[in-house]
């Protein structure tokens, strides 16, 4: 058999690459610097040149890391090299397996490093890593015990809680600080995570602080990390600081220096201080660094990102390497039409980015030479004739309609809205409205609360009625009011349900009466404990307690069955005798909670709502494939109502349930934390949005997607001077970064650029002029000159013919094909929109017993190795 | 007595030495199977906890108890599998695939090998029993036929023979276990063969490509209608319990599902209660059990401090 090529496998794949992608493809030996514009081809280029790596130069996958910017990337890169290896495999038999292979974000990775036993040998003797998401740090400052601590380092501790809140925010926002908790926390957060992201030592730089405020901060942040350290039990660790964890581990052993002979980086305009060290650190052997990115994209200042770790690269790996890398730029636009490419790169170059005093030097790599594949004349660049916006909407909204009804397109969702900000913007309610009136729908995960929309709306109205509604503290803060606002709302959308669905009604007076039931039971039996003279926390004594629990005044029917059972009685008398393993014997609290707790958990009560009409069309909707929308909602709902009893308890107990704890828990912490932290819509990682609406989205949130047509209807964004956060992240951390005076119209410039650039065969774009609106003075002469909707005609509407061929989607035959088998729409609800079952024992189950043998056959393997080896 | 020959004495204290040999053997042997024993408990602890972390939830005491029982059952019966496995979680990958509407996409599967000097065995583990595997034959001889297909054709690797081994206790097994008869216990457990060699056959490749395809386009399609009602009435192949009580009751999502309450509406065990149908929540062991668990996790004590 002839030796395999790559270009063989090319072939087999449909795969031409062009002369710069090759060389990207076949570089291997010391650092890289690849520079890929919009639509370049950057993922197959890292896809084959990791498969390059690992079928023609040896090297295994473990020893390869390769970081992208979200689970979701890392996701499809992973399935593609399965996909390109197992072609591999099949011409040479050699197998490859990716399971220890280093590729995720940069977050993920580190955690994982933290954790190989390979770099780090000591991870065994020390306490479990726990690693806290966004929401989950929010909780553990939020906790009053540990809020107060902070409080106490920033000397506080004197003034009403309010006014320290107050105190606290005006740092923040000094033109209308409030005086909520849960706004000093947010803001507080923020500014941990960029002292953790830019590896402050907060004693270190304390006499550096330009003000007492700064001070007072930096007191906090360190009590924050001392609270972090304290926790018993585990290693917590936030998302921020688990990446200076990582460093630590990577600067202690001086192998793990050594262990990857690749390091590969995407989106690399978007990472931060400690991911650069990390990198640098992680590459000190090899020195097999490639970096991949495009600085005219950086998005993610607000999270701490610095664009010239991308930028100025070169003088980077000079410092840390000691060499220069090799410079590829990805210049070729396969995504969009000739006029799209021109028109975005027209726009980026209106702006300066000269180094003041320092002529021939750039905030930016200005030597792109962007070049569009497609070369056609055609217009793909259209405005709408200038005019106010309510005219503006209507225009559009016709020409989409149009579009759509002339099959232009498959899918509404093929059309995509793109806004500098959905929250709050009478703009995108102005264009909501002009697409409702010519009958399209939106879906907009960002527009608003998630809370907000109709399904969180009825499923928790449902459980209002059900655990009963908080009661109204006299607190005045708008989050407050509007939070109850939204509960009476929630509440009301279910009843006013019951006139046409009076069984729901029944259903939920039922719920309600057994929580009821359940507490008085509760009651009762403490009571008779009381006159007994027993204590909750002693062991249970059947003999002398049973009959008198039983005999309970009022007891329900409910509760005497569950004392009596047999089963009870069985398990109290094995655990007497100590014939169940290693439990203790019951104490009489555990035989009141288990006679007084409901039979169900709150996923049960959310999954049983889907048996009536108005919750039963949700799933309906997305059976027949009319709109996924709420199906989707829903998916996210089952992960929050998860997350609480993950967090908090699965059982709902009497005890739990009394005076109100439960209640006061579930909307007065939990979800009204989700409530004020703004949560948004679920977003499917898989098919990005529901078919059947259109998508709003964020700028940010369309980041390397493409459509094939866009719209963005607003082309106003106003640049704001930088923040107090960034003006003493400067302060304490000099730096020759970009100037703090430019750097928002740099940042307005790169979201506009990353905007224009989504579109494949079509952009319509917004003209507003009227009072108080108008457009961003560099697109005013484009627009000038560009052909307006008016005289558009969807039939000269032509799809771009390149289509950037996706890595294919693996199907598993058990995983997919025999569960779809089984029922097709059970694939549905937990596969495809990931509900969260209930009570999912059958999965669980066989996971455990897999993984166990798997574990099992790798011992035997590996001791059959040793044994070999050792003859 | 003295009178034994020096022959004699040799070829006793030889005989001596040999059994002590054996024992020691066996001894061994013996130490290194509880060692391995003790492994399993230990990673089956582990995986218990990661599970638990992952997806927040614990099973209850009976069913962990079963999925331990299982694993080293496993060990026990099929020894020789274990220790000669030389490949394990084989990703199997048939890429090119291609529907009807030109969705390019790859079919996968994950089994052990096993590679002796002149014989290889591909063996897939399923937490089925054996019984099951027997009524369903087709479709883990599908399932065998695409992997085989895999290794040979593609990979051009050997292949002698596909088997499937099915961990979960037959029904002789369990009914033996309600005796509570430790004779009749170990005689079902002795004849109880976990391994089921599957005869591979390329005729019906072809025709289970093409109906995994038909599959991905289904899915691709959004096609996710249940069975119809008269699917869950029927007995699944192998077992005496209905569609509906196998697969459907352990469904969440069976509340909202047209098939399943048709299937109940017919069905008169729920109707004396007008909430029958939501109210079931298993059986009253099941719900013990399951309270067992999950009541060990104390909700939190302090609400005001979480406030």
């Amino acid at each position: 058999m002839p030796e395999l090529t790559l270009e063989d496998l090319w072939a087999e794949s449909g795969f031409t690459p062009n002369p710069e992608q090759e060389q990207a493809i076949r570089h291997i030996d010391g650092p890289l610097y690849l520079t890929a514009g919009p639509g370049s081809g950057k993922t197959r280029v890292l896809l084959w040149r990791t498969l390059n790596l690992i079928v023609f130069h040896g090297v295994k996958p473990e020893h390869i890391f390769l970081s992208t910017f979200t689970e979701k990337a890392a996701h499809q890169l992973r399935e593609g090299l399965k996909n390109y290896l197992g072609q591999v495999t099949n011409h040479t038999g050699q197998p490859y397996d990716l399971a220890n292979m280093y590729v995720g974000t940069l977050h993920s990775l580190s955690q994982k490093i933290i954790q190989d036993r390979n770099l780090n040998p000591n991870f065994r003797n020390g306490r479990p890593l726990r690693v806290m998401d966004e929401l989950e740090t929010y909780f553990f400052v939020s906790r009053r015990r540990n809020w107060q601590q902070l409080i106490e380092a920033a000397e506080l501790t004197d003034l009403e809680p309010e006014v320290q809140n107050h105190t606290i925010n005006t740092f923040f926002d000094a033109n209308r600080p409030s005086r909520s908790r849960h706004n000093a926390v947010q803001n507080v957060l923020g500014f941990f995570g960029r002292l953790s992201e830019e590896m402050i030592d907060p004693q270190v730089v304390m006499d550096q602080a330009p003000s007492a405020e700064v001070q007072m901060l930096l007191r906090m942040y360190a009590r924050y990390r001392g609270l972090l350290a304290e926790q018993a039990g585990f290693d917590y660790t936030d998302f921020s600081l688990l990446q200076q964890k990582a460093y630590d581990v990577v600067v202690s052993n001086a192998a793990s220096q050594q262990y990857f002979r690749h390091i590969i980086i995407d989106e690399y305009q978007d990472t931060n201080l400690i991911q650069e060290r990390l990198v640098f650190k992680l590459a000190a052997g090899s020195q097999n660094l490639c970096v991949v990115g495009d600085d005219d994209q950086a998005l993610y200042r607000f999270r701490g990102a610095t664009v010239e770790n991308f930028v100025e690269f070169p003088a980077r790996c000079q410092h840390y390497l000691q060499r220069q890398p090799v410079k590829i730029p990805l210049s070729t636009n396969y995504r969009s039409r000739n006029r799209v490419v021109q028109f975005y790169t027209d726009y980026i170059t209106r702006h300066s980015w000269q180094k003041e005093g320092r002529p021939g030097e750039f905030y930016r790599v200005h030597d792109k030479n962007i070049q569009p594949y497609s070369q056609d004349t055609e217009p793909s660049v259209i405005t709408t004739p200038a005019g106010h916006p309510d005219d503006v909407s209507a225009q559009i909204a016709a020409l989409v309609r149009e579009l759509l009804d002339a099959g232009k397109v498959d899918d509404p969702n093929q059309i995509a809205f793109l806004f500098p900000a959905l929250r709050n913007s009478p703009q995108v309610n102005r264009m909501r409205n002009a697409l409702e009136a010519v009958g399209l729908q939106v879906y907009a995960p960002r527009a608003g609360r998630f809370l907000d929309t109709d399904e969180p709306t009825l499923i928790f109205g449902a459980f209002l009625h059900v655990f009963g509604k908080p009661q109204q503290g006299p607190f005045t803060s708008q989050d407050y009011t509007e939070y109850f606002a939204w509960l009476d709302r929630s509440a009301a959308s279910v009843t006013a349900l019951f006139r046409q669905e009076p069984q729901l009604k029944r259903y939920l007076d039922a719920k309600r009466q057994e929580v009821a039931q359940v507490v008085a039971d509760y009651r009762a039996l403490l009571a008779t404990c009381e006159a007994n003279g027993w204590d909750v926390t002693a062991e249970y004594a059947p003999d002398q307690m049973k009959e008198a629990l039983y005999r309970t005044r009022g007891l329900s029917l409910k509760a005497q069955k569950a004392i009596n059972s047999v089963a009870l009685t069985n398990q109290v008398r094995r655990r007497l005798q100590r014939n169940d393993g290693d439990k203790e014997p019951f104490k009489l609290g555990d035989i009141i909670n288990r006679s007084t707790a409901l039979d169900w958990t709150i996923l049960d009560l959310f999954y049983r709502l889907g048996g009536f009409p108005t919750y039963k069309r949700m799933y309906d909707l997305a059976e027949s494939g009319q709109d996924e929308g709420p199906i989707c909602n829903l998916g996210l709902i089952s992960q929050y109502l998860s997350r609480f009893m993950e967090m908090y308890a699965i059982v709902i107990s009497a005890s739990f349930l009394n005076d109100d704890r439960f209640q006061r828990l579930l909307f007065m912490s939990f979800l009204y934390s989700i409530y004020r932290r703004s949560e948004s819509e679920f977003e499917n990682a898989e098919d990005p949005f529901p078919k059947g609406r259109i998508p709003f989205l964020t700028i940010h949130q369309a980041k390397g997607l493409e459509f094939p047509v866009v719209v963005v209807p607003n082309l106003r964004k106003d640049a704001r001077p930088a923040g107090p956060v960034e003006e003493t992240i400067r302060a304490l951390v000099p730096s020759d970064g970009e100037p703090l005076d430019r750097m928002a119209r740099f940042d307005v410039a790169r979201m506009f650029y990353v905007a224009l650039s989504r579109a494949k065969s079509l952009m319509i774009l917004g003209r507003y002029q009227a009072t108080g609106n108008y457009i961003n003075a560099e697109f005013r002469p484009m627009l000038a000159q560009l052909p307006t909707t008016a005289t558009y005609d969807v039939n000269a509407f032509q799809p771009n013919p390149h289509r950037e061929e996706k890595p294919p989607k693996a199907y598993s035959y058990t995983a997919d094909y025999l569960l779809y088998e089984r029922c097709p729409r059970q694939y549905m609800v937990f596969r495809r929109y990931g509900l969260v079952p209930s009570r999912s024992q059958t999965q669980f189950f066989g996971s455990l017993v897999h993984y166990t043998i798997e574990d099992l056959h790798h011992h035997l393997i590996q001791k059959r190795a040793q044994a070999t080896l050792a003859v | 007595m003295i009178k034994r020959t020096a022959a004699q004495i040799k070829a006793d204290l030889l005989k001596r030495d040999q059994e002590i040999r054996e024992q020691m053997r066996l001894l061994a042997l013996e130490q290194e199977a509880s060692e391995l024993e003790l492994l399993i408990l230990e990673r089956f602890e582990r995986n218990y906890e990661t599970l638990a972390l992952e997806s927040g939830r614990r099973i209850s005491p009976d069913v962990k108890e079963a999925a331990l029982k299982q694993v080293l059952m496993y060990w026990r019966k099929l020894p020789e599998v274990a220790t000669t496995v030389t490949q394990t979680e084989v990703r199997l990958s048939l890429p090119n695939q291609r529907t009807s509407t030109g969705t390019v996409f790859t079919i996968e599967g994950v089994v052990d090998i096993i590679r002796d000097n002149d014989r290889t065995v591909m063996y897939d583990i399923k937490t089925h029993d054996i019984d099951s595997v027997v009524s369903n034959i087709e479709l883990y001889q599908q399932q065998l036929n695409v992997y085989a297909h895999i290794w040979q054709t593609l990979r051009q690797q050997e292949l002698h023979e596909t088997c499937i081994i099915a961990t979960a206790f037959p029904k002789a097994v369990r009914d033996a276990v309600t005796t509570g008869d430790d004779a009749k216990i170990d005689a079902a457990l002795a004849s109880w063969n976990p391994a089921l060699t599957i005869p591979f056959d390329q005729q019906t490749l072809e025709q289970t490509i093409i109906q995994f395809t038909q599959t991905v386009e289904a899915i691709e399609g959004g096609q996710f209608a249940p069975p119809p009602v008269s699917r869950l009435q029927e007995r699944v192949p192998g077992s005496r319990t209905l569609y509906a009580t196998r697969i459907c009751i352990n469904c969440d999502s069976r509340f909202s599902c047209n098939a399943y309450r048709a299937y109940a509406e017919g069905d008169q065990t729920t109707a004396a209660d007008e909430f029958g149908f939501y109210n079931d929540y298993g059986t009253a062991i099941d719900q013990s059990e399951w309270l067992s668990t999950n009541l060990s996790i104390a909700p939190p004590a302090d609400i005001d401090d979480l406030i």
